[in-house]
């Protein structure tokens, strides 16, 4: 059990990372990636969202579109429970952690249909994870995009002082930062069956 | 099968909403609306210059605290103060002069020579650290414009010469560029004079000589020739008192090494 929890984390965070590996949640990646601070915080909101997300996704498969054989809506299903859960967070964390909300908030309205949350919730599903197996696998997930997400920031903090050709500046050589990220992480792939 | 799936959906969305509807009755936070309305008053550049960390922080320090002035906003002058005031039902502080920021440095890449070749990350910021920048003149302008890449009101731009210009019809006074600037070079000064000493060289006269051909190098010309004792040297710069000084030109004729300016008649 914990052996297959530990692949579990070792592969979201690194093997199968959602940004490097998967290509999903490619906006924010690039969106909140020029300096390391909000790159952190949108970090920590992902992961809180990802993990809470497993588990009711999780929920209203296995209690409801399971029984009803109704797993075809599964997507619609998906996104609808995510952006509630998204905007009943923001509005919990606004009255009961002020602090908290000023340094996450502006991050989740970002996050409800960010395509990284919808497929944890659908990897979960298609993996026929536990729920265990699935809160701890979304938690990874957000802690792999969060340390791509670092990574990002911190080498485009650095780009921002060196000479990059005028044709390339900006956007285009953070795709070909990426591209480069993406290779090196490739270099993971084997680590797990 | 469709009737399954019709009352789910049906059933999840009514329960969401239901839900979210009861939340955000039970989670709501009450907000003073004035914050809001300042908001939408102030210029909404960011700049840091009242002291707050942006405009949203200070509208909110404004309307919470009544100890925290209405006059605060430096790029949005006195129509936005009087608004301020106005939406808070306080009273406005007195007339403020404009402030325009006035780089004291004349020495561009004519005039004063380099000490070194320099290589590395091109902000000014670093190259100072290298023995004081390339420039031959220690107190000199490094010319990497970081004044003008923190600028937010675009009033600032890197001259042919090689030095940033200001221009004084957009220059707000928000003082970035009085930070950005690691030598120190720029000062915020009256917008309406326009006699200004472009210099700041505190070495001896017969180092300047050497290092630059615009440098103050401390004759006492300019002091002699003042009739307002508007203008004085101290660790020898000159520099203008601008509360005396009346722009009559007395100084910048007086100067054999042309760093007192008068703008209007550049």
């Amino acid at each position: 059990m914990s052996a297959s929890l530990w692949a579990i984390i070792i592969g979201a965070i690194f093997v199968n990372n959602f940004i490097l590996t998967r290509f999903l949640g490619l906006c924010p990646f690039f969106g909140v990636s020029k300096k390391t601070k909000p790159a952190f915080g949108m970090g920590l909101a992902v992961i809180f969202v990802m993990a809470l997300a497993s588990i009711v996704t999780w929920a209203a498969y296995n209690w409801i579109l399971v029984p009803l054989k109704i797993e075809y809506l599964q997507i619609i299903v998906f996104i609808l429970v995510i952006a509630t859960l998204v905007q009943f967070v923001e509005l919990f964390l606004k009255k009961a952690n002020p602090i908290l909300y000023k340094s996450l908030g502006i991050y989740l309205p970002l996050i409800t249909t960010n395509c990284a949350v919808l497929g944890v919730a659908l990897l979960n599903v298609q993996e026929d994870y536990s729920f265990i197996n699935a809160t701890v696998f979304g938690a990874a997930a957000g802690i792999g995009f969060t340390l791509a997400l670092l990574l990002m920031s911190g080498i485009r903090e650095r780009l921002e002082l060196s000479k990059v050709p005028k044709a390339f500046d900006g956007l285009p050589i953070a795709f070909i930062v990426a591209a480069l990220m993406s290779m090196a992480f490739l270099a993971f792939s084997g680590m797990i069956q | 099968m469709i009737g399954e799936s019709i009352i789910v959906l049906a059933g999840l969305g009514f329960g969401f909403g239901i839900f979210l509807a009861f939340a955000s009755k039970k989670f709501h936070v009450k907000h003073d609306p004035k914050i809001d309305e300042v908001i939408s008053v102030l210029p909404g550049a960011n700049c840091g210059a009242c002291g707050y960390a942006g405009c949203a922080a200070y509208a909110e320090a404004v309307v919470l605290n009544k100890e925290v002035p209405v006059d605060l906003c430096i790029p949005g002058q006195k129509a936005v103060a009087d608004k301020v005031a106005q939406l808070l039902g306080r009273e406005a502080g007195g007339k403020k002069t404009k402030l325009v920021a006035q780089l004291k440095c004349n020495g561009g890449k004519n005039e004063a020579g380099e000490k070194y070749k320099y290589n590395g990350v091109e902000t000014c910021r670093s190259a100072a650290i290298l023995s004081g920048g390339p420039k031959s003149c220690s107190y000199g302008c490094i010319g990497f414009g970081d004044c003008v890449n923190v600028c937010k009101f675009n009033a600032l731009k890197m001259g042919a010469n090689g030095l940033p210009v200001v221009d004084k019809a957009e220059c707000v006074a928000c003082g970035a560029c009085v930070k950005a600037c690691p030598k120190g070079l720029f000062k915020l000064v009256p917008h309406e004079n326009k006699v200004h000493v472009l210099c700041s060289s505190k070495d001896l006269g017969k180092v300047v000589i050497k290092v630059c051909k615009v440098g103050c190098i401390a004759c006492m010309l300019c002091v002699k020739a003042c009739k307002f004792d508007a203008i004085h040297v101290v660790d020898n710069i000159a520099e203008i008192d601008y509360s005396k000084c009346t722009e009559c030109g007395a100084c910048v004729t007086a100067c054999p090494r042309k760093i007192i300016v008068d703008e209007r008649k550049r």
